[in-house]
């Protein structure tokens, strides 16, 4: 009876199983589970740097394997493969935060100080000073690449977080250095820009206390 | 950190870099979200779900209703303005002719009829007024049922006003206020005396008419504001913060008071005043002796007491790395108290190369 009451996560067939009582494993097809095993990690983490709630990485994350399943066919192999899911990530969550906007603020919990918070888990190493610390940086990035668009956002992340080079950028793009070079100066300095005016309305705000 | 093309360093701030450089190990899914995303996955392949999750297809699906809406929405608009475009264009009906509707709201018989009663000939408000009254009129009837006459001809005055000149609007409002008292239509027991009907059209009636158009118009916005007192409350009860609200607000605002008092300490540590240190510790510990940086406390106090080589800092190093002993304070603890703990530093400091 156990196995009937056992959470079973987001699917479609999860819940005739949970009905039935009787778990069946499926296992991945074998093309797709070594670019699972090897992609997981970089989907998932970049699903969340690019706004993802944690509550919809999971099904943000299927998503995207399921258009890598369908369309392994026409990779070509100009971008890596890493860059290829990269992109479809990028068109994947930008999916998402369309239905997001459409499901309105209040349904959706986009709580910037809850998700940072969550996102950066718990270390037993850690003070909890310095875990304070890191959920305030944490929470700070996500703020600041969230007022930027999309392009750059993801150009930051890839440059800064990924750090992948200028080429393997300009491969993903199917675009020239310089192209990418003079996007990636824009995306900083609308970085900085923001940042600096959360830096100046946070001493303002400490002022006014 | 990039460069360019030609090998030159970006302009890019120390402290975004720092904020970047911090958070390349976040965000890290664990093992289990990636079995139970797997197993998920495999599930939606197994059984030849779309691409989509249940999540998205959702949202395809609200995507797909508010464009019916949206649809169906502007098809209602195409409609109504044909239909208001016909009424328009309608040969003037019956110049003095009474047109009576049914009352909307029911025994309120003077805000359901618009009579066009001892309308003076040489007004030329024809071609619109029909239109203009249709409006007043069910303008009026809802100020009716809310009590409010005065309604009717603010939110009918702007409609009118656009094609007509100052004086016509004036006179025509003047007709709207006439039919709503039910002049020459109501019976006769329940006709509003004349003088009183006299009254509200002139003068002091006739001297609100006549204001300009923008304060019609500001009169009409207060007007409908008032007619929205439904959601009054509730933003009232919005703007009033609960309880909850402010314990959490004063619980926020102790936290952050305690964060930057152990800030205060760290840096009077660095700056090697090791007494102030002490004192500091104290006055946490009465301020927050529950507080949420206690681990911080102790062990800067471990510190401080040994670096002062007071008395019972031995004992107080010793207390804090059994009661945290994994603790990243604990390196730092043993070197500054190694002369107490009776630890040679040089076996401290290959520890901690050892553990980084």
């Amino acid at each position: 009876m156990k196995a009937s009451f056992e959470y079973v996560p987001r699917g479609i067939g999860s819940c005739d199983a949970a009905v039935s009582g009787v778990q069946r494993e499926h296992s991945l097809p074998e093309s797709l589970a070594q670019i699972y095993d090897e992609q997981f990690d970089f989907v998932w983490r970049n699903a969340r740097r690019l706004g993802v709630p944690e509550a919809s990485a999971d099904d943000v994350t299927q998503d995207v394997f399921m258009i890598v399943q369908r369309r392994l066919s026409t990779y070509d192999g100009r971008a890596s493969m890493q860059a290829w899911i990269f992109g479809i990530l990028v068109r994947v969550v930008s999916s998402h935060r369309r239905s997001f906007r459409r499901k309105g603020a209040r349904n959706v919990s986009l709580d910037q100080d809850s998700e940072a918070s969550r996102s950066v888990s718990a270390s037993p190493d850690e003070t909890p000073m310095a875990q304070l610390e890191r959920v305030e940086r944490a929470r700070i990035l996500s703020g600041l690449l969230e007022q930027l668009d999309e392009e750059k956002r993801a150009l930051l992340i890839l440059s800064e977080l990924e750090e992948w080079t200028l080429r393997e950028i300009a491969e993903l793009y199917h675009s020239n250095i310089n192209t990418i070079y003079s996007r990636l100066r824009a995306a900083k300095r609308d970085f900085e820009r923001a940042y600096q005016q959360a830096q100046a309305g946070q001493s303002g705000k400490g002022g006014s206390r | 950190m990039s460069s360019n093309p030609n090998g030159q360093k970006d302009e890019w701030s120390s402290a975004s870099q720092e904020l970047f450089r911090a958070a390349r190990s976040d965000h890290a899914p664990t093992s289990a979200d990636r079995e139970r995303v797997r197993r998920a996955l495999a599930e939606r392949i197994a059984t030849g779900a779309g691409a989509s999750s249940p999540a998205s297809m959702a949202g395809h699906a609200a995507s797909v209703m508010s464009r019916v809406l949206k649809l169906g929405f502007g098809v209602s608009l195409v409609v109504v303005a044909t239909i208001a475009v016909k009424r328009v264009q309608e040969p003037a009906r019956s110049e003095h002719a009474s047109v009576v509707q049914p009352a909307a709201a029911g025994g309120v018989h003077e805000s359901a009829v618009i009579a066009d009663v001892a309308a003076p000939s040489d007004l030329p408000v024809r071609a619109v007024a029909p239109s203009a009254r249709e409006v007043a009129s069910r303008d009026e009837s809802v100020a009716a049922r809310t009590g409010r006459r005065g309604h009717a001809r603010a939110t009918a005055a702007p409609t009118m006003r656009a094609s007509l000149p100052p004086r016509a609007a004036v006179e025509d409002d003047s007709h709207v206020v006439r039919a709503s008292t039910g002049e020459g239509t109501a019976p006769a027991g329940l006709q509003p005396d004349r003088e009183q009907v006299a009254e509200r059209t002139t003068p002091a009636a006739r001297a609100q008419e006549s204001r300009p158009a923008n304060s019609v118009k500001e009169t009409a916005s207060e007007e409908r504001v008032v007619l929205k007192p439904a959601r009054e409350p509730a933003d009232e009860r919005a703007a009033v913060p609960s309880k909850v609200e402010e314990a959490e607000e004063g619980r926020a605002e102790d936290a952050r008071a305690e964060l930057a008092f152990v800030r205060k300490m760290q840096a009077a540590l660095r700056a090697g005043e090791a007494e102030d240190v002490l004192e500091l510790s104290d006055e946490h510990a009465e301020r927050w002796p529950h507080g949420t940086f206690v681990q911080e406390r102790e062990g800067l106090r471990a510190i401080a007491s040994c670096n002062t080589a007071a008395r019972g800092a031995a004992a107080r190093a010793k207390a804090f790395l059994a009661k945290y002993p994994r603790t990243p304070l604990g390196p730092r603890v043993r070197e500054a108290c190694s002369q107490q703990l009776k630890v040679p530093s040089a076996a401290i400091s290959g520890a901690r190369r050892a553990g980084e």
